[in-house]
C-alpha cells in the first residue's frame, strides 16, 4: 500500500493515542501517586509487618512451585516429543487445558476436589488443610503455570532431535550422565524462559489463589492479595498503589529478562 | 556461534578416547537416550490428573450436584444469566476493539517507522507482564475516585472495557505482527499500480491475508476476556445485573456458600471457552488447508 504522508501520520496518531491512554498514562499516574508523597513514606508503606510476610508468603510458593514444574515439565515434554504410547494427543490437550481456565473456575475446582466437602476431604478432615491453607494456595499456583515450562522445552526437544545423545550413549555415558551433559545444556535457554514465566505468574496471581487463601492479613496473604485487601478491606489506597508498584517494578524485570531471552534462544 | 557446540565438541573430545573400540564388560551397549519409559509416561499422567483433571471432574460432578434440572436452574437465575450476559457482551466489545486497534497497532509496528518505536514495541507485552490486580489499580489511579484527569470509570461498562482492553492488548498484535512482517508487498504495489485505492488495496489484498491471524488473535482474546477476574474486580464495582462478570457471581456464590451455583456457572464458562477455541482450531484448520491447495 503507498500510504501517503498523512495517512501514516494519523494511524501512528491513532495507535499511539491508544496506547497511550490505555497503558502508558496510567503507568505514570500509578507511579505517581505511589512516589509522589517521597521515597520513605513509599518504604514505609511496603516494610510494614504485613507487607514483609506478604513478599515472603509469595517468595516461598515460588520456591515450592518452581522446581515442582521444573522436573515435571521436563519429563512432560520429553514424554510427549519422544513417547510414542496412546493417548499422547490427550496429554497435550490437557497440558494447555489451564490456559482456557478462568482463575476463578480454577480455585472452585480445587475446593470441589480439596476443599471440606470435597472429593478429598477426608485429608482435610484428616487435619492436612489445602483450602485456606499453603497447600491450596501452591496447588493452585502450579494449575495456573504448569504450561509453561512444558511449553518452551518441547520445541527445543524436538529442534535438538536425539542424535547427540545417542552418540553419548555409545560412547559409554549413562542416561543420567547424558541428561545432565548433553540434554540439559541443550534446552537451557528455553527452560530458563519458562521458569521465568513461571515466576511471573506464580507471583502475579490472583484469581484462584484468593479463592483458596483465607487472606488473613500476615498469615495467608500474599503480595496480590495485600493490594486487593488494602484497597477494598482497609481503604488504604495509598498503601495499594504502592504495593501494586512493587509487584510492576518486578514486571518489568521479567519483561527485561524475556528480551534478553529471546535474543539468547534466537542465537541458536 | 554460541557456548552450546563448544559444549558438545568437548563432550566429544573427552569422550573421544573411548570409541566402541573398548566394549562394556556387559558387552555392546544398547543406544540409549534420554526417552520416555513406561515409567516416565505413568508419571506424566499421575501429575496431570491430580493437577488438572481431577479438579475439572470434581467441578463438573459438583455442577450436577442437584440434577441436570438444578445445574440448568443454576446457569438461568437471573443473577447468574445477567453476570453470563454481561461477560459474554462487554467480551465481544473488547475482542471487536480489539480485532480493530490491535491489526491498526501492528501496522504502525511494521510498516511506520517513528523514533521511540522500539520502546512502543515493548510496552505491548507489558500487561501480559503485569499481574492482573496490578492491572486494575493501575487504571484505577488514572480512571478512578480522585482521577487527576477527572475521568471516572469506576463501576461503569466502560471500567470493565478498559480493564478487559488492557489485559487482553497483545493478542491481536502479536498475532498480526508476524504475518504482516512477511507479507508480500509486492502484490500490494502491484495492486496500487494497477490504479487500486488504498482502501480497495487494503480491503482485497492486505485483510485476507491478515485475516487468520486477526480472528485468532480475536478469539484468545475473548476467550481470556470471558474468564477474567483479577483486572475487573477493583475497578468493574460488582454490581449485580449491572457489572458483575460471570467470574464474580461465581466467587459471590461461594462465599455465600452456593456451591452447587458456583459449580455450574463455572462449567457453562468452560464450556463457552472451549466452544471459542474449538471454533478457532477449525476456522485455523480450514485456512492452513486452503492454503495448501492454493499453488
Amino acid at each position: 500500500m503507498r500510504t501517503t504522508r498523512r495517512t501514516r501520520l494519523t494511524l501512528r496518531t491513532v495507535a499511539l493515542g491508544y496506547l497511550l491512554a490505555l497503558i502508558a498514562v496510567p503507568i505514570v499516574a500509578i507511579l505517581w501517586r505511589a512516589l509522589a508523597p517521597g521515597l520513605g513514606a513509599f518504604i514505609a508503606s511496603v516494610s510494614t509487618p504485613a507487607a514483609q510476610a506478604a513478599i515472603n508468603l509469595s517468595l516461598l510458593i515460588v520456591a515450592i512451585v518452581v522446581p515442582l514444574n521444573v522436573a515435571f515439565g521436563i519429563v512432560t515434554a520429553l514424554a510427549l516429543v519422544r513417547g510414542r504410547f496412546r493417548g499422547r494427543g490427550l496429554l497435550q490437550a490437557v497440558v494447555d487445558l489451564p490456559f482456557a481456565v478462568s482463575p476463578i473456575v480454577v480455585g472452585v475446582a480445587l475446593i470441589m476436589l480439596w476443599g471440606a466437602d470435597g472429593w478429598f476431604g477426608a485429608l482435610d478432615r484428616a487435619g492436612l488443610t489445602v483450602i485456606f491453607g499453603l497447600p491450596g494456595m501452591v496447588i493452585a499456583t502450579i494449575f495456573v503455570t504448569l504450561p509453561f515450562v512444558v511449553r518452551e522445552v518441547e520445541p527445543v526437544l524436538h529442534e535438538i532431535g536425539t542424535e547427540q545423545e545417542q552418540a553419548a550413549a555409545t560412547l559409554g555415558a549413562s542416561p543420567w550422565q547424558t541428561f545432565w551433559r548433553i540434554t540439559l545444556p541443550a534446552i537451557r535457554w528455553g527452560l530458563t524462559y519458562g521458569v521465568v514465566l513461571t515466576v511471573a505468574r506464580a507471583l502475579g496471581e490472583f484469581g484462584a489463589v484468593i479463592m483458596v487463601s483465607s487472606g488473613f492479613p500476615g498469615v495467608s496473604q500474599t503480595l496480590t492479595l495485600l493490594v486487593h485487601a488494602r484497597y477494598i478491606d482497609d481503604h488504604n489506597t495509598y498503601g495499594a498503589y504502592a504495593a501494586a508498584t512493587v509487584l510492576m517494578g518486578i514486571a518489568l524485570v521479567v519483561l527485561l529478562l524475556m528480551t534478553v531471552l529471546d535474543r539468547k534462544r534466537s542465537e541458536r | 556461534m554460541t557456548a552450546e557446540p563448544r559444549t558438545l565438541d568437548r563432550e566429544a573430545a573427552a569422550n573421544g578416547g573411548a570409541p566402541s573400540t573398548t566394549p562394556t564388560p556387559e558387552g555392546p551397549r544398547r543406544r540409549r537416550t534420554v526417552g520416555v519409559r513406561p515409567l516416565g509416561v505413568g508419571v506424566v499422567t499421575l501429575w496431570l490428573s491430580i493437577i488438572v483433571l481431577l479438579p475439572l471432574a470434581a467441578l463438573t460432578v459438583a455442577s450436577l450436584g442437584d440434577g441436570i434440572g438444578g445445574f440448568w436452574e443454576a446457569i438461568t437465575a437471573p443473577g447468574a444469566l445477567a453476570s453470563l450476559r454481561i461477560t459474554v457482551t462487554v467480551s465481544a466489545i473488547v475482542a471487536a476493539v480489539n480485532a480493530v486497534m490491535g491489526t491498526l497497532i501492528a501496522w504502525v509496528l511494521v510498516r511506520d517507522s517513528f523514533p521511540g518505536q522500539g520502546v512502543v514495541n515493548a510496552l505491548i507485552d507489558l500487561p501480559f507482564a503485569l499481574p492482573t490486580i496490578v492491572a486494575s489499580i493501575v487504571l484505577l489511579s488514572l480512571y478512578g475516585p480522585g482521577s487527576p484527569i477527572g475521568v471516572q470509570l469506576n463501576a461503569t461498562t466502560w471500567g470493565l472495557v478498559v480493564a478487559l482492553a488492557f489485559v487482553t492488548l497483545p493478542f491481536v498484535v502479536r498475532s498480526v505482527q508476524p504475518v504482516l512482517i512477511e507479507a508480500d508487498r509486492e502484490v500490494e504495489e502491484a495492486a496500487a499500480s494497477l490504479g487500486a485505492s488504498n482502501w480497495t488495496t487494503f480491503r482485497r489484498i492486505v485483510l485476507p491475508t491478515l485475516g487468520p491471524a486477526i480472528l485468532s488473535g480475536t478469539g484468545l482474546a475473548f476467550a481470556r476476556a470471558i474468564g477474567e477476574y483479577g483486572s475487573v474486580v477493583l475497578i468493574g464495582g460488582n454490581i449485580p445485573r449491572e457489572t458483575q462478570v460471570a467470574s464474580q457471581y461465581i466467587q459471590q456464590q461461594i462465599e455465600t456458600d452456593r456451591p452447587v451455583n458456583a459449580a455450574a456457572v463455572s462449567v457453562a464458562l468452560l464450556l463457552i471457552a472451549f466452544a471459542t477455541l474449538l471454533v478457532l482450531r477449525v476456522l485455523s484448520s480450514r485456512s492452513q488447508r486452503r492454503e495448501e491447495r492454493a499453488p
